[in-house]
């Protein structure tokens, strides 16, 4: 019986947090967006098309023990799900980079809870992407 | 200032071309360390911010190149990077950046840095800038406006290049003012200089279709001819000697009409004669016999003076 990625709230105790973390995205879109209407749902559209690649490279690697390999892809998320607000995935994925090569330390596990952080991480995305749209519209449809 | 990202994550991009643009500065961007190399040399760059691990090129390598590149003006580079150890930030300093910043980059961090970019890079222009002029400066005779004789020097030296290797030619006049002396002597320092000065007016109006003519001492002046034999350089420093003669300079020794006068000593310059200093002595040879055979005269170079006639 596979565990549930997605806690489930539970009465009494506290909601989980999300996997993106709102504030983080609009604080830096305030900051550096001025002028730039379009810059969160560019930056959300680019990491959809971006991240999974990453990922795709981040299981192939552990799956063939290629410890330099998933150290590698896992680099190249980290900054972005960090500046996007996808900051338990950026401290995950950090993990698994310092982990790798390093003996004793169980690179897979670590590994399979990034990928796992990850899904969550991309369906939230892919709400914050839809609410744009709907807000902006589709490229090239009149709306 | 014109600033040039690197980074091979394409969000990290985005977030700093945002973010260089909201603080004023106008944002180039790369994605690997090869690309950003190719659009440094273009020049232009004033400052690159790079990432420190990515593949092909990384940062470090990429300040290395941009620190060998003498000739692309300072590029002020900063390295960014999610490690903040001593000693890695240590080796990107002595790879080359001038500051480093940590990942994920913030807008006041980058702001922070772009100052001191902005300060030093305006340092390193003006630097850049009175080098130029005093390079200039340093070869120009300030009396007669001609180049002096280090610009004289290095022309000679390009010029035997050519003709050694493309077998171009050019034939060089030695001119000396005819008892020149006399003229401070009689008249002074000032109408001493007033002459040389009007010789070097002379010389620079004269000079045609690549002609060019440098003070070369006190009274001594030379002209290059290119691509012109020694006899039909020999004439137009013929007309050159009447000109002089038609500005009427007084000069008591002179014994033309006590006006003051030139010798002139020519020699060829080609893929035979290509020893700059042993020409310029057969040149000062050619120049004395035109002076013994009674000045205001022109002589060539003689197979006795030691290199071929020309």
């Amino acid at each position: 019986m596979p565990v549930p990625i997605q806690p489930q709230p539970v009465d009494g105790c506290p909601a989980p947090r999300p996997a993106v973390d709102v504030d983080v995205l609009t604080d830096l879109v305030e900051q550096i967006g001025k002028g730039l209407p379009g810059l969160r749902g560019e930056l959300v559209a680019d990491y959809l098309r971006d991240a999974p690649r990453q990922i795709s490279k981040l299981v192939a690697a552990l799956a063939a023990k290629d410890d330099a390999g998933a150290a590698a892809a896992a680099h190249q998320l980290r900054s972005g799900s960090a500046l996007l607000g996808a900051t338990r995935l950026a401290q995950l994925l950090s993990e698994v980079e310092a982990a790798a090569g390093r003996s004793g330390s169980d690179l897979g596990a670590l590994g399979a809870t990034a990928v796992a952080e990850f899904a969550l991480v991309r369906v939230e995305m892919g709400e914050l992407h839809s609410a744009d749209l709907l807000v902006r519209g589709i490229p090239g449809q009149a709306r | 200032m014109r600033v040039l990202g690197v980074d091979d994550d394409s969000v990290s991009r985005l977030v700093l071309r945002a973010t260089v643009g909201s603080l004023g500065h106008e944002c180039l961007l790369a994605a690997d360390g090869r690309q950003a190399w190719d659009i440094v040399q273009r020049g232009g760059v004033d400052v690159v911010i790079t990432d420190r691990m990515m593949p092909d090129m990384d940062g470090l390598e990429l300040c290395r190149r941009i620190r060998e590149q003498p000739n692309t003006g300072y590029v002020y580079v900063v390295l960014a990077s999610v490690l903040d150890a001593h000693d890695q930030v240590r080796e990107g300093m002595l790879a080359g950046a001038d500051d480093y910043l940590l990942k994920p980059l913030r807008r006041h961090d980058v702001e922070l840095r772009l100052i001191a970019a902005e300060r030093v890079s305006a340092g390193h222009r003006q630097l850049e800038q009175a080098t130029s002029e005093l390079r200039m400066i340093a070869r120009r005779d300030p009396l007669t406006g001609l180049g002096n004789r280090l610009a004289l020097q290095e022309e000679l030296a390009t010029l035997a290049h050519r003709a050694d290797r493309y077998g171009h030619r050019y034939s060089i006049a030695l001119l000396d003012l005819d008892h020149f002396k006399a003229v401070n002597d009689d008249l002074g320092h000032q109408a001493g200089d007033d002459a040389l000065h009007a010789v070097g007016q002379l010389l620079a109006a004269s000079c045609r279709g690549g002609d060019t003519c440098y003070r070369y001492g006190g009274e001594e002046f030379l002209c290059i001819f290119p691509e012109q034999s020694a006899e039909t350089a020999g004439i137009a420093v013929r007309r050159l000697q009447q000109d002089l003669i038609a500005l009427a300079i007084p000069n008591a020794a002179s014994s033309y009409g006590g006006q003051l006068t030139f010798s002139a000593g020519i020699a060829e310059l080609n893929t035979h004669t290509a020893d700059v200093d042993g020409l310029l002595r057969q040149t000062d040879l050619a120049l004395y016999r035109a002076k013994a055979n009674g000045r205001n005269r022109v002589e060539v170079v003689l197979p006795s003076d030691g290199v071929s006639a020309a």
